[in-house]
């Protein structure tokens, strides 16, 4: 069984002098674990759902809870610091070098410097910068570099749940694909519960176990990347995710969603060649596979290459 | 040179009371200064009038603000401070201001959504950031006090103003003539030192060099 790590409770955000709430009478149940995305246009109350669990904004009325307990309830620096934040901004600290960046928290909790030392290294490792980064300062590194720094500064506490508003918005299309595999792989190893804000339809997809779409400050759909590309709950959901290219849908979904599961498959089909995707791979790698002659069946396989499932042409058809 | 040899003591002296008077001004002032600006910079709404406020008492004329302060306080080092401070505070709130805006915004949400306490995010991050333009402000109001203060001899202030004065009413070249070297030599080293300061304190917020 797993817990709620975040739970919102008839949560309503009205900002002075606006008209109407940029959140409005929200319920809410993060699994913890999960990889959620926030997606939504621009004012759609997306940013104020999130910076409501760390209380940069403070909800009107309503509560959230974090393991089950109400956050109002830590002293606001003791609930921070359990969450780790990132920001679009990055907002390093220009004036300090990256690893004391990265040992701010440490240092604020007063560990010991030995255990600090080893977290940076530690942390240098898991977001792919260089050791030899440590004595160097943000304005020496690239765009993309800071956010990597964001991104270990921001775990250098062990936080159970981050926080992401749209962390990769400045940052160019091909470091921005780079750093989102890793946040995937980061997410895997260490377990963390991450709410992370897009306005990016195919990043909400890619990143998310589960995508929370948002409107006008009401939630949408909170759903599964599939569920919502298959069955979107209303005409907005549609409208928003809906790729009038259905190739680059194929794109979205991840082999393992749309795949028979191994132990359902009655008959495993002996004739024609059989070609092996992993379980992440899109739909649109599976479909080129069965474009070539002579395949008829695309076995999902796991990390370890067994098969956990198989796609044939029709299952793929199914799915579009 | 036979008189500064002569009457070094009092030279010292002068000299001593003029640093007194500009250092005394400078901390004091700053006192005043930076809780008003970091209300103001709660407060937006105050800036504008506050400011306009401190740039038309920049404006009196020294003489004009000590013939005006006599009557109320008396002579001597209080009507000096007070109108030395008073003139202090334009530059200095303004700088202030200056500077602590000057921080890129993500920096401070950053700092406050990680969970660092107001004063640690003020102290390890705001101010570093903010030194340089402060400096700025407190090196115009060295050169600035350092002048007035001279003016400020007059009202009985003590300082090097004693020694102009004192030369021009005894027709003294000799006085004068130290009196005025002392005075800008102590504008200029004051202002080239902060000069540097500003400079290295700039570098340190860029992250271009490390104390």
């Amino acid at each position: 069984m797993s817990q709620d790590a975040i739970v919102f409770n008839e949560v309503t955000k009205t900002f002075p002098k606006a008209a109407k709430p940029a959140v409005n009478e929200t319920n809410l149940r993060i699994e913890a674990g999960s990889f959620v995305t926030i997606l939504g246009a621009s004012g759609c109350g997306k940013t104020t759902l999130l910076k409501m669990i760390n209380r940069i904004h403070e909800p009107s009325s309503g509560r959230i809870l974090i393991n089950g307990q109400e956050i109002t309830k830590w002293p606001l620096n003791e609930l921070r610091i359990q969450i780790g934040y990132v920001i679009q901004g990055i907002g390093l600290f220009p004036h300090l070098t990256i690893e004391e960046n990265i040992a701010t928290i440490p240092k604020v909790l007063k560990w010991p410097p030995k255990r600090i030392q080893e977290r940076i290294d530690y942390l240098l490792d898991l977001v792919h910068l260089p050791q030899s980064f440590k004595k160097r300062y943000p304005a020496q590194l690239s765009g993309g570099q800071q956010q990597r720094v964001g991104l270990a500064r921001a775990m250098a506490g062990d936080p159970a749940i981050m926080l992401m508003d749209e962390p990769f918005g400045a940052i160019d299309a091909i470091t921005r694909e780079s750093l989102q595999d890793e946040m995937i792989q980061i997410q895997k190893k260490l377990n963390k519960t991450i709410m992370f804000v897009t306005h990016d339809v195919q990043e909400a997809m890619k990143l998310g176990d589960r995508i929370i779409v948002m409107n006008d400050g009401t939630i949408q759909q909170y759903d599964t990347p599939l569920e919502v590309l298959a069955r979107p709950a209303n005409e907005f959901v549609q409208k928003l995710v809906k790729s009038d290219n259905q190739f680059n849908q194929l794109d979205l979904i991840k082999a393992e969603d749309a795949m028979i599961p191994l132990d359902s498959v009655s008959n495993e089909s002996s004739q024609g060649v059989a070609r092996a995707v992993g379980r992440e791979s899109s739909l649109k790698s599976v479909l080129l596979l069965l474009l070539q002659p002579e395949v008829t069946v695309v076995w999902v396989v796991d990390e370890e290459e067994t098969p956990v499932g198989s796609i044939t042409w029709e299952q793929l058809k199914l799915k579009v | 040179m036979d008189y500064a040899i002569k009457h070094y003591d009092q030279l010292l002296l002068l000299t001593v009371q003029h640093i007194f008077l500009t250092l005394a001004t400078l901390v004091i002032a700053l006192l005043i200064a930076l809780p008003v600006s970091l209300l103001l910079l709660r407060v937006q709404a105050f800036t504008v009038p506050v400011l306009a406020a401190l740039g038309l008492v920049y404006v009196v004329p020294s003489m004009a603000m000590f013939a005006f302060l006599v009557p109320l306080v008396g002579v001597g080092i209080t009507p000096a401070l007070i109108a030395l401070i008073a003139y202090s505070q334009l530059f200095l709130v303004r700088n202030l201001l200056a500077g602590f805006k000057s921080i890129n915004p993500s920096i401070i949400e950053a700092g406050r959504g990680m969970g660092l306490g107001s004063l640690r995010l003020f102290w390890r991050i705001e101010l570093p950031l903010a030194l340089p333009i402060i400096i700025g402000g407190i090196r115009l109001t060295i050169t600035t006090t350092i002048g007035i203060a001279t003016i400020a001899s007059w009202i009985n202030a003590g300082g090097l103003g004693v020694l102009l004065f004192d030369g021009l009413y005894q027709n003294n070249p000799a006085k004068i003539i130290w009196g005025a070297l002392l005075v800008s030599g102590m504008a200029i080293v004051s202002n080239q030192l902060l000069f540097r300061l500003e400079r290295k304190a700039l570098r340190r917020a860029k992250g271009e060099v490390s104390l």
